[in-house]
């Protein structure tokens, strides 16, 4: 039997919950914490599947039960319940990667779809533990003051916040910025929150959001440019030449690697929750590469949403509204989002209705100069 | 008394509607409309195998060729070049020109499109140049599309698009297909002094 841990600190509504998730005692047995403190004490004692947290809590609150989290019990899915307050919140945590989030006051319904959904997907060996960045993100929502000492395969940073806003990051080697963007792409990290913040001034004069997505830049960048030089060294060695044969094998890897590259951006998407199909579609309708889950029509995908996305740019011209940036259609079992990737292409993306909008929105604006150049070729 | 001009209305509707496209959802997707709608009239012919080029070209001759059915009998060259007298949309472009004095607005920026590299112009050895008209974005491909479907003695054929002429005499030329064939400019030029259309066949070995 698979055991779900509910922390928040109000007595009356872990009661409720407790009372409410007893009809599906058959599936899941329901635990509970008013506090990080006595939620750890229970993760200790007891095998626990999936945590569904509050965040702000006395004595411990869910910064730390997550930051604690990380370095014990990572692979465990968690759900952070909390009040969005302003759509520019809401938008800000659907655009995390966190397994799943749930608005305050509680739908009591939302609540166990998405425990009903969780659990499957650890038990298909999905490991939805949180990630530094969504952690991070949360740290900004909640405008928390703290320090964050961040462990990853034998490297330790820093990261320093003042009521939300990073204003600080260190390493061994880095200062500033350049040691924020290594850090918060670092893997398997593990947190450490100390509820203060232990810098006085700024080293940091950028958002999180600009941090987080040039870290992932950067860091993809690099993955290649090492992958490239490797692929080279190998077919100089397999060819023996250096001089004549060496720029053909360059052309050609350059080639296939722009392909690759395709076909790693395009997965990229895949990976997202809920994104069933994403598509590279030239403007003429005709598809250039996509990814999907079986029985999607890809082609006829391509086809229809070039009409729609040249009617949607039409109506953009007729209003005086400039160029298309994005457009979505929003049916009743989820969205299918257009993005154009240059002058000769542009991207579908079919989702279903629990989409994180938001993460799939980033992913755009990371890899559109990307796409835009292999569409280009 | 006369009974007066009397219109062919597929003609009209059809010119009218490739404007409607381009405006409701811009060039390059009626581009691929057209095209896709090309493709898939060829979709829905039968496979055929002729023994040997002699018998394709009689075929033409009795218009029963599958390319000829769409377009006319088109006459071999020399060197497998081939030309094409009259456009098969010729008909159309008279009668609506005859009423309504001269095409659609925004045909110009069609034929740019079109000629615009791209893989499905790459696939099917058409534009690059010899786009005259949108008209071409329907033939051209179409023509290809029906060639997947015919042998000359077992081996596949590809047409691949060289030139072609607009009704007021410009001509286009495909510098990308005239240097792959290897066939050259002249001999296209030439070609299409008297013709409308020209296009290179190769059989596949």
């Amino acid at each position: 039997m698979k055991n779900v841990l509910i922390v928040d600190d109000e007595r009356s509504f872990l009661s409720s919950v407790s009372e409410g998730l007893s009809a599906y005692a058959a599936e899941f047995n329901t635990l509970t914490a008013e506090n990080g403190k006595k939620a750890i004490e229970i993760l200790n004692s007891t095998q626990v599947d999936l945590v569904v947290t509050d965040l702000k809590m006395p004595e411990m609150d869910g910064f730390e039960l997550l930051a604690y989290m990380s370095r014990q019990f990572p692979d465990i899915p968690v759900i952070v319940m909390t009040a969005y307050g302003t759509p520019e919140i809401k938008e800000r945590v659907q655009s995390m990667r966190v397994s799943q989030y749930l608005e305050k006051p509680l739908d009591f319904k939302e609540l166990v779809d998405k425990i009903f959904l969780e659990l499957a997907a650890s038990s298909e060996g999905y490991i939805r533990g949180i990630t530094l960045p969504t952690f991070l993100q949360l740290v900004e929502m909640e405008r928390k003051t703290c320090t964050l000492k961040i462990t990853s395969k034998g490297r330790i940073g820093y990261l320093y916040f003042n009521e939300g806003q990073l204003i600080g990051a260190e390493t061994e080697t880095d200062k500033g910025e350049k040691a924020a963007y290594e850090i918060v792409c670092w893997e398997d990290a593990e947190i450490e929150i100390e509820s203060i913040c232990r810098r006085k001034h700024r080293n940091i004069s950028t958002t999180l959001g600009h941090i987080i997505m040039e870290g992932f830049r950067l860091k993809d960048e690099k993955e290649r440019a090492v992958e490239k030089e490797n692929i080279i060294e190998v077919g100089i060695e397999e060819t023996g030449e250096v001089d004549g044969e060496e720029e053909i094998i360059l052309e050609t890897l350059e080639k296939e690697e722009k392909m690759n590259t395709l076909k790693d951006i395009l997965n990229e998407f895949t990976k997202l929750q809920s994104v069933t199909a994403v598509c590279l579609v030239g403007r003429d309708g005709f598809l250039l590469d996509s990814i999907a889950r079986t029985g999607i029509d890809t082609e006829m995908v391509g086809a229809i949403a070039s009409s729609g996305f040249g009617a949607a740019e039409s109506m953009g011209r007729q209003l005086g509204k400039g160029e298309l940036t994005m457009s979505m259609l929003e049916f009743e079992n989820g969205p299918v989002m257009f993005s154009p990737v240059g002058e000769n292409a542009f991207l579908v993306i079919v989702a279903e209705k629990d989409a994180n909008l938001g993460m799939i929105r980033l992913k755009l604006k990371k890899h559109s100069h990307e796409l835009a150049a292999v569409a280009a070729i | 008394m006369t009974e007066g001009k009397i219109l062919d209305i597929a003609h009209i509707s059809f010119l009218d509607m490739i404007k409607v496209m381009i405006t409701l959802s811009g060039a390059p997707s009626a581009k691929g409309t057209l095209i896709r709608n090309a493709i898939k009239t060829a979709e829905k012919i039968p496979k055929v195998n002729y023994n040997s080029f002699d018998d394709y070209l009689t075929a033409i001759e009795n218009a029963t060729n599958p390319i000829a059915m769409i377009e006319g009998k088109s006459s071999h060259q020399g060197d497998f070049v081939f030309g094409l007298k009259a456009c098969p949309f010729g008909p159309s472009i008279k009668n609506y020109t005859e009423v309504f004095g001269k095409l659609p607005e925004g045909f110009a920026d069609f034929t740019v499109e079109f000629n615009k590299p791209s893989p499905v112009t790459d696939q099917y050895r058409v534009g690059e140049g010899a786009g005259v008209s949108p008209f071409c974005a329907v033939h051209q491909p179409m023509r290809s599309a029906f060639a997947d479907k015919i042998t000359i003695d077992g081996k596949k054929i590809k047409i691949y698009q060289l030139g072609c002429k607009s009704g007021a005499g410009k001509k286009g030329f495909a510098e990308k297909w005239i240097s792959e064939t290897g066939v050259s400019k002249d001999v296209v030029d030439r070609v299409l002094d008297d013709h409308m259309c020209c296009y290179y066949l190769k059989i596949v070995d």
